[in-house]
């Protein structure tokens, strides 16, 4: 029991054991400010989008570009989104592998299905798909740059396995 | 004195188990609660992923109106959105605060996220009237079908994440999320991000795009 306490003991530091992954890269999850400053920024991100609809509806951008711009805006926010107050990016990699996998096969999907009822144009094959693919590679040499500093997956495997029998489930 | 953990626990909280008997590791290294969770929202992607699909697919087809450039009112709208990504940063701050063992804040954020979502439903229930009165039905035309079942779907799932924050929020003045299950309110709290995430799509796709 003294050791269920001693190893219970609520700390910051045991806190921090006890997550998964605390970022490759990342040492301790962002403070307060940072999500703040974050909010501020997806906000920013969502008034150029309102702003851009009044562009457009002014006629002085063209309607592809303007679609282009509001969906590249989308992606940028799905992702600060997912990957910081979702805490995907400090998260153990399995998550990110699933979360980010399933939605580029689903969307790749979805593309399929409006494409063969005529609801996109041809060339959005070409966007999506260089979308993806940059996102792909950035995660992919991200994944690399912090693996090279903070070890492979087995690793984490074995520490997640080791510390997280206190974590687990 | 509460070391010893009861038979039931709430959700996540594992920490004693797996501490003292080392019995309760997992296959994949992580939370089963949480991959559970990442796992679902996988599948409310694929939900939602049909729903703006088929939104897409009759975009622009419909025979007679009410039309969308008809309806929508981009500042209210903007404005809700607003209030929903404010929700996403209150609900992470309520997860923060709730790692670091300050259980008030952590209660203060949850309440504060759930009453951002019900502003956020107030506003998708007034919409969706002023889009009633000016004629816009659920079988008015493949407009209003596609809209009304997209929106009402994500509306529903915000109404389901306000009912676990308050549930969480409540667990919490009981007592029963400590440090040690902290992770019971980021689960909840992935499910609230993910309803914002989605929002983020709809807001674009549906009102912003023409």
């Amino acid at each position: 029991m003294a050791t269920a306490s001693s190893t219970q003991s609520p700390s910051p530091s045991r806190a921090d054991e006890d997550m998964p992954a605390l970022g490759k890269g990342e040492h301790g999850h962002p403070s307060d400010l940072r999500f703040i400053g974050i909010a501020v920024l997806l906000a920013v991100l969502t008034a150029i989008e309102v702003g851009l609809y009044y562009v457009e509806q002014a006629e002085a951008i063209d309607q592809r570009a303007n679609v282009t711009l509001l969906l590249v805006l989308a992606a940028i926010k799905f992702a600060i989104v997912a990957g910081s107050f979702m805490h995907l990016k400090y998260d153990h990699p399995q998550f990110k592998r699933y979360f980010i996998g399933g939605g580029v096969l689903a969307g790749f999907c979805y593309i399929a299905v409006l494409a063969a009822f005529g609801a996109i144009p041809p060339w959005s094959w070409l966007v999506y798909g260089g979308v993806a693919l940059v996102m792909v590679v950035l995660a992919a040499v991200r994944n690399k740059v912090f693996d090279d500093s903070h070890g492979d997956d087995h690793d984490h495997g074995d520490h997640d396995h080791a510390d997280h029998g206190a974590h687990a489930h | 004195m509460s070391v010893a953990a009861p038979i039931t626990e709430p959700l996540g909280s594992h920490g004693e188990h797996g501490g003292d008997h080392g019995a309760h590791t997992t296959a994949t290294g992580v939370s089963n609660e949480k991959l559970a969770m990442w796992v679902f929202l996988g599948s409310e992607c694929l939900l939602f992923g049909a729903l703006i699909a088929t939104y897409l697919v009759y975009k622009g087809r419909s025979l007679e109106g009410p039309y969308p450039e008809d309806v929508f009112d981009i500042p209210f709208t903007s404005l809700s959105s607003f209030v929903l990504l404010m929700s996403s940063l209150t609900m992470v701050l309520a997860v923060t605060a709730t790692r670091r063992g300050d259980h008030r804040r952590s209660r203060i954020w949850l309440i504060t996220t759930a009453l951002l979502g019900a502003v956020f439903i107030g506003g998708q229930i007034y919409e969706f009237t002023v889009f009633y009165k000016e004629g816009l039905k659920l079988s008015t035309n493949l407009f209003g079908s596609t809209f009304y079942v997209l929106t009402g779907f994500h509306g529903a799932h915000v109404s389901v994440g306000i009912i676990m924050l308050l549930s969480a929020a409540f667990m919490s003045w009981r007592g029963r999320i400590t440090q040690r299950n902290w992770e019971s309110v980021e689960i909840v709290g992935l499910y609230w991000h993910f309803v914002d995430v989605i929002w983020i799509v709809i807001f674009t796709v549906i009102y912003l795009i023409k």
